[in-house]
């Protein structure tokens, strides 16, 4: 299976290659919905790092974040629900904690059950299993950021697939019901209108509660129809007539009322409604019935009935989770479902465009650009080695090379990032280096992955542009070298309002009059300049 | 014996031909070997071989030199 998976810490352990992640903590519908796989899964962990307040943040900003996906996704998607894992000190701080986890889950298990285009997986009960102190190894969480123990990575992709598998194959369209001892009590033949128990004191009750819960499935869609051996007049009186039968004769798409075969009839219903045999549930309390339904038409699938009326209002419920949750709509709804939203997301493109930056604004980041300093001078060094993905030069240097661009007055420009989620630290360097009197070229430009693809990275470069258009510079030189890690930034320097001066199939080089940029901030960033000169 | 497990997990988890990787494979020398493979590679080291590999040393197993002979080294530990 082809997966996307949006997620906050490393999980690509957990799936298999050809899934495709996002960037952490990062939301991009666009690319999302223009992504070509089989579904989507929003795979947001419990916030491992900080204190109970950090905690806090992170959690709301995962609620933003799973909302505007639920709103806005147009593929498959699943939802793993959250687990909390550690436990503060403060009885109150884990209240407030596992109430925002549970508002978490629940928005997960609501758009499961109401949208056609949602499922939602129970992480958590997965990780339930095992006990707390095994969940998370810290030393491979403190260096790669991986959110689950690597020995519990085996069971959790059976547990996936199992998930997935049992959604894949349990779907069923089609729920035919005999009418005698299932939808009433008595036999109408023998008892007639006045005699069969529907309505009333038990156990017509909960003959009639079980029906009250079959039409709210007609409702979400389910196909009903009636195999009953009968005489139809007397059948259908009931079904008309009767004050407490909830069912009407316009709920059923097919009634086959004879004293034919019942596995004749129910192989009658399927060709006539198109389906396979293998979408079709039968509810019959007469087991001798059920016997012969189940040898000559073994993929219709045949329950057990329970034996005591009072038990069948709770059977028809399990019946109906377990083989027609809301999510397994045939794949014609899911279409439709589709087509609907994707009007409505044409309709609504600007106003959803408002929200996404409204939303990207609600995670608070910070950018903090100062020149580098002398202490700074490993992490860059250490960044220039390690950034493959937004590097647009990938050149790697020493800290030796460093500390003489430093001293050479080249401009090292360091970035610092922090939003709702953490403080990531230094994440950013961008090393400018002298062109002539007034030009600039920009010999390396890289972010770490964790904190892009919210905006950060093009204030970064906007900010640059324009600390040097106050220091007097004219003009930028630039340029993009493919490798095979850095396609994200293949677009970044055109995106961001350089003209390219020439380019082949490795490398593109930009140039930039300064006085020709009017790119305006989109003001999702916040912004903090420490430029002080450097020597400290 | 080692040796022979050792280069058989590097291709495996570095998604590099078996013939690619020889005593002298440095991380340089392959162009799969990112953060992400390491990463894989010492989690399969510490699956196959059931020990637990302390930061410092996963920090430093970037060639099969290094990788032979601190995984020797901990089997010893193991041992004794």
């Amino acid at each position: 299976m082809k997966y996307y998976v949006i997620r906050n810490y490393t999980v690509e352990n957990m799936f298999d290659e050809s899934c495709s992640f996002s960037l952490y903590n990062a939301l991009n519908i666009k690319e999302i919905n223009k992504w070509d796989g089989d579904a989507v899964v929003c795979f947001l962990m419990y916030p491992l790092t900080g204190n109970y307040k950090d905690k806090i943040s992170a959690l709301e900003a995962n609620i933003e974040t799973l909302k505007l996906l639920i709103n806005s996704c147009t593929k498959r998607l699943i939802l793993l629900t959250m687990h909390p894992i550690s436990k503060s000190y403060h009885p109150a701080y884990d209240f407030e904690l596992l109430r925002l986890v549970n508002n978490y889950n629940e928005i997960c298990w609501k758009a499961g059950s109401t949208n056609g285009n949602v499922i939602c997986f129970d992480y958590s009960s997965f990780l339930k299993q095992y006990p707390d102190s095994l969940l998370i190894d810290w030393k491979h969480f403190y260096l790669s950021q991986l959110g689950l123990n690597p020995k519990l990575v085996r069971d959790f992709q059976d547990w996936f697939s199992a998930q997935y598998n049992s959604f894949l194959s349990i779907r069923k369209k089609c729920l035919v019901l005999d009418l005698d001892n299932t939808l009433w009590g008595g036999v109408i033949g023998e008892d007639g209108m006045e005699g069969i128990k529907l309505g009333g004191s038990y156990p017509g009750n909960a003959y009639e509660d079980m029906q009250r819960r079959i039409y709210a499935a007609y409702e979400n869609g389910v196909i009903l129809s009636l195999c009953s051996k009968n005489n139809e007049t007397d059948a259908l009186q009931v079904i008309e007539n009767h004050p407490n039968m909830i069912l009407k004769n316009e709920h059923f798409a097919i009634t086959r009322i004879n004293w034919n075969n019942k596995a004749e009839n129910i192989q009658d219903i399927a060709n006539t409604l198109n389906i396979g045999l293998d979408c079709i549930v039968y509810i019959d309390d007469n087991p001798s019935e059920r016997e012969i339904v189940k040898s000559l038409l073994p993929d219709v699938v045949v329950p057990d009935f329970p034996d005591k009326p009072y038990l069948l209002p709770s059977f028809i419920e399990d019946i109906l989770c377990k083989y027609f949750s809301i999510y397994s709509v045939t794949k014609e709804d899911i279409n439709k479902t589709l087509q609907y939203r994707q009007n409505a997301e044409r309709n609504e493109f600007k106003n959803r465009f408002r929200d996404y930056n409204q939303y990207l604004k609600e995670l608070n980041m910070f950018l903090e650009i100062s020149l580098a300093k002398l202490v700074d001078i490993p992490r860059i060094a250490q960044l220039t080695q390690k950034t493959n993905q937004f590097n647009l030069t990938t050149r790697r240097y020493s800290e030796d090379d460093i500390k003489n661009m430093v001293n050479n007055k080249d401009i090292v420009l360091c970035a610092r990032v922090k939003d709702k989620f953490g403080d990531y630290g230094l994440t950013g360097v961008c090393i400018l280096k002298h062109n002539g009197v007034d030009s600039v070229d920009i010999d390396t430009l890289l972010m770490s992955c964790r904190v892009i693809g919210r905006e950060v990275e093009n204030e970064f470069i906007r900010q640059i542009i324009q600390y040097l258009s106050k220091l007097g510079y004219k003009h930028i030189t630039s340029s993009y070298i493919k490798t095979n890690k850095n396609s994200l930034v293949e677009s970044f320097y055109e995106n961001n309002g350089f003209n390219i001066k020439e380019q082949n199939a490795n490398c593109k080089n930009y140039e930039l009059y300064i006085d020709n940029y009017n790119t305006e901030s989109k003001n999702i960033v916040e912004v903090i300049w420490d430029d002080e000169k450097k020597n400290n | 014996m080692m040796k022979k497990r050792i280069i058989e997990i590097m291709a495996e988890s570095l998604k590099t031909d078996i013939c690619k990787i020889n005593e002298a494979t440095m991380q340089t020398d392959i162009p799969n070997w990112d953060s992400l493979a390491h990463l894989n590679l010492m989690l399969k080291f510490e699956d196959e071989f059931n020990i637990s590999l302390e930061p410092e040393d996963i920090g430093r197993m970037t060639s099969f030199k290094m990788i032979y002979e601190i995984l020797q080294s901990y089997i010893d530990k193991e041992a004794n």
